[in-house]
């Protein structure tokens, strides 16, 4: 039996370089950063004061555009603006395609807590030392919002979505911590692949940017925190890194059967060729010193696309800029494509828009399409002190002319998940 | 199904049992259980009836060396933990010496938003409050950094449960955490047969656990007014597909099976409980957090399952509904298993353990396909109790209050709703 093969059709994306597709890439080519004071809560009083936010999107007008999703937090609200995005951009219209048929994949963050009327809550419960379970329930119950906690659920932006485009197939969502929505693109792949659905909307979304969400990063010591110098505190591989950059966005891609695609005469941007998924099975808090999980995806990723490592052109790195993560990644690189290795430009373009967590795969693979598109590779910035054990070539500072046509992303999820994924270009046969 | 696929262990935490056996027994003699809430004092709150987990030691389910792990562990990660490892050492997948290859063994688990412990975080926000003002972030954040314990933000992600079970089982194969809401578990175990099916693995762990018995929870659900308000006994209070019903009753619970590519099985020596012919999803397309009214999320799951197994409507036995008591859930489930399966007193019986288990959001389906598949080696379907008197709008042919004696050889379960998420997994008796 010959397997479906399967191509994208339509990007789009929130960052914090940019909205919409050609914006990102404008960004990333340019080398621009999107990492900021945080201002979409007062962090003065968090040892990480910084963070790649969303700033090019008017996200209470979109709110206003959308009735249906008027209490949507800024992950529901970033997932819509790039799925309508991605949609318009495949060129299907309602009828031209069976909702049946059209399924949904996100890796999609859990939602924006309500703070304020939380904290409330839990201040108004607080007695001895203890939260008063019933005083909270009392309390919550006159202050929490119903549609803004339901917002709150993984799966609402998937629901929203479905909604939006009449999407009746396959609708899943996961949350692999990092690699959520580079796992998602993979697992809509095989439903394509598997006859499942003929068109799949997938990608994910995100926003931690939140005093919950930076207390938890800040207390596991994972954040940089170059609160003076936000454009250059996200630098992966450099030695003076020191951890990654928290940052909020979506990036949504539609993935379509060949012949689907063909059929209707659709703009083909690439294929996607390969899916690799594996476990660190270590430690909870820390990836496996020699990078097995790491090997293991990427090993995988390259058996199913069929290619030979050599083959790979170009590779999106996870590259945080955490001193372990960025030091594994090279290690497991290297076991992986031997040789072949230093010739093979790998940039971490988290060092321009942070690091979108469950959204971070998804813009990771809208880029990796970009590079196929324009035979450029986007540079790895801040990239001024090499570290030895980081000796691959990170595209440093400059974006470069290279000829991609295949390209890998890799997203390595906290906790032990691990994704690869490989994209070729479509030359019409 | 590409490859067949087989199920060689299972493991449950439920409000009626735990341990597959005392659960089964639960079920099929209608034992409810719901309750009065243990966990923590409700006082005069409306809702005070939930179906709890009994008390259990999860430490007892951890390997020795690892136990350390379990200050990082949410009650949603103890129960999802405690499910699995139940699964894994009932299909020996992990025995000294006979232990399957790491690297093709994998995990896909269902889970849902984990609810941080609110003393964890109350001392913080305490702080950061002054009478009748809102928090002041400027003190709520050194507050924070001093008050929440280090690793906080991690016993509260939903990707936790499969984390830890792929260090405790040395399971370096393809991981997911699918997060679904009511359809997470079912659509974490087709998944997984995808992944065998395609060769990505030999043998998956899938799973799926909800633990909502939490007061944010129990507040969203009065919010929704979702919940059954109805002043009779606890046993009596969760009536799915009954006419007097007026919402759900909380549960919580985990379930967990072991799936393995057939040779694969039967090459190890295996104990082979079942097999699994079909998975199949669909989605309302709707606003999500309305009920769709002709249940048409579910209806395409249904037939995906079908497809999928290349079986027709008329070869399933029995189904296993999610219907939990939710007056327009019910009626848009029924709806969409009429269309499939036809209604009627000589329609393929339906039954809905939700009556006795309550509402368990993410681990629901997969409760369920545990039940399946002992009903199918019973020849039982258990009952939906509380069943007086039918809904004529819920026509399908309802297995009320005893349980029905009949040879089974595929059973759908189904499971799927807010958010307008569906899936279905059609289980069948093994044969060679």
């Amino acid at each position: 039996m010959t397997r479906r093969r399967v191509v994208i059709t339509g990007m789009g994306c929130v960052t914090p370089v940019g909205v919409g597709v050609s914006n990102l890439w404008d960004a990333l080519c340019a080398g621009r950063s999107g990492v900021v004071r945080i201002s979409v809560f007062d962090a003065s009083s968090w040892p990480t004061k910084i963070g790649a936010e969303v700033r090019d999107l008017d996200v209470d007008a979109e709110r206003r555009k959308r009735p249906y999703m008027s209490e949507a937090g800024r992950n529901g609200v970033f997932a819509i603006v790039a799925a309508e995005e991605a949609f318009a951009d495949c060129g299907l219209r309602a009828g031209d395609y069976d909702p049946e048929r059209l399924g949904v994949y996100l890796g999609s963050g859990e939602g924006v807590p309500d703070f304020f009327p939380f904290g409330a809550c839990i201040s108004g419960a607080w007695k001895d030392s203890v939260v008063d379970p019933e005083a909270f329930l009392w309390e919550s119950l006159k202050r929490m919002n119903k549609m803004r906690e339901l917002e709150q659920e993984p799966n609402m932006p998937g629901g929203h979505i479905a909604a939006q485009f009449d999407a009746r197939g396959m609708n899943s969502s996961c949350l692999t911590a990092c690699a959520a929505s580079s796992q998602a693109f993979g697992e809509a792949l095989e439903v394509v692949r598997h006859n499942d659905a003929d068109i799949m909307i997938t990608g994910g979304c995100h926003s931690m940017l939140h005093p919950l969400g930076l207390t938890g990063f800040c207390l596991l010591t994972a954040l940089g925190t170059d609160n003076d110098h936000p454009e250059g505190a996200s630098r992966p591989f450099d030695m003076r890194r020191n951890g990654f950059i928290l940052g909020e966005g979506a990036g949504m891609l539609v993935l379509e059967e060949l012949e689907h695609a063909r059929a209707r005469g659709a703009k083909i941007h690439a294929e996607a060729i390969g899916y690799g998924s594996s476990a660190d099975a270590f430690r909870l808090t820390d990836s496996h010193e020699d990078g097995r999980g790491a090997v293991a995806c990427m090993t995988y990723a390259i058996q199913d696309a069929g290619i030979d490592p050599a083959d790979v052109d170009y590779i999106n790195a996870h590259g945080t800029s955490t001193k372990v993560n960025d030091r594994v990644e090279t290690l497991a690189v290297k076991r992986v494509f031997g040789d072949a290795a230093p010739k093979i430009p790998m940039s971490s373009t988290k060092s321009m828009t942070g690091h979108l967590i469950a959204a971070a795969g998804a813009v990771e693979m809208i880029t990796c399409v970009e590079t196929i598109r324009h035979n450029i590779v986007p540079p790895t910035t801040n990239l001024l002190e090499p570290d030895p054990e980081c000796d691959l070539d990170y595209v440093p500072n400059k974006a470069r002319e290279h000829k991609v046509d295949v390209a890998m992303s890799n997203s390595f999820g906290f906790g032990g998940q691990n994704i690869s994924l490989i994209i070729r270009r479509w030359t019409g046969d | 199904m590409d490859r067949r696929i087989v199920i060689t262990g299972m493991g449950v935490f439920s409000p009626v049992g735990i341990g597959v056996d005392t659960y089964w027994q639960s079920l099929v003699s209608g034992t409810s259980g719901v309750r009065p809430i243990t966990r923590f004092q409700v006082g005069d709150f409306a809702l005070k009836m939930v179906a709890e987990v009994p008390e259990f030691k999860p430490r007892d389910y951890i390997p020795k060396e690892q136990r350390k792990s379990l200050k990082v562990m949410s009650w949603d990660v103890k129960l999802g933990v405690a499910a699995a490892m139940s699964a894994v050492e009932d299909a020996r997948i992990i025995v000294e010496g006979k232990r399957v290859d790491p690297t093709r063994l994998g995990i896909s688990f269902g889970a849902g938003n984990m609810m941080t412990d609110l003393d964890e975080v109350g001392s913080s926000f305490a702080a950061a409050t002054r009478e009748g003002s809102e928090v002041d972030l400027c003190v709520f954040g050194p507050a924070a950094m001093q008050g929440f314990f280090p690793l906080w933000l991690l016993k509260y992600l939903p990707n936790m449960p499969a984390c830890h079970v792929s260090i405790f089982c040395g399971a370096e194969g393809p991981s997911n955490s699918v997060t679904t809401g009511d359809a997470a578990s079912l659509q974490a175990l087709g998944e997984g047969c995808r992944a065998i099916e395609r060769g990505a693995a030999d043998v998956m762990i899938c799973g799926g656990v909800d633990a909502k018995i939490h007061p944010v929870c129990l507040t969203r659900y009065m919010l929704m007014g979702a919940t059954t308000t109805t002043d009779t006994k606890p046993e009596e209070m969760s009536r799915p597909f009954e006419k007097s019903r007026d919402g759900f009753v909380p549960g919580e619970g985990a379930a967990a099976v072991v799936i393995e590519e057939h040779e694969h099985a039967k090459a190890r020596g295996a104990t082979i409980l079942a097999e699994i012919r079909g998975f199949g999803g669909g989605c309302d397309a709707y606003a999500p957090e309305k009920i769709e009214p002709e249940g048409r999320g579910t209806r395409q799951a249904l037939q995906n399952a079908l497809r999928d197994a290349t079986l027709d409507a008329g070869d399933v036995d029995a189904v296993f509904a999610c219907a939990n008591g939710s007056v327009e859930g019910d009626r848009a489930e029924s709806r969409a298993i009429a269309a499939v399966f036809g209604d009627g007193p000589d329609a393929v019986p339906v039954t809905s353990t939700r009556s006795m288990i309550g509402y368990i959001s993410a681990a629901g389906g997969l409760l369920d396909v545990v039940a399946a598949v002992r009903a199918i080696a019973d020849a039982t379907i258990p009952p939906t109790i509380n069943y007086d008197e039918p809904d004529p709008e819920c026509s399908v042919n309802v297995v009320g209050n005893t349980a029905l004696k009949k040879e089974l050889r595929n059973v759908m379960v189904s499971s799927g709703g807010f958010g307008g998420q569906h899936a279905a997994i059609l289980v069948s008796g093994y044969r060679e």
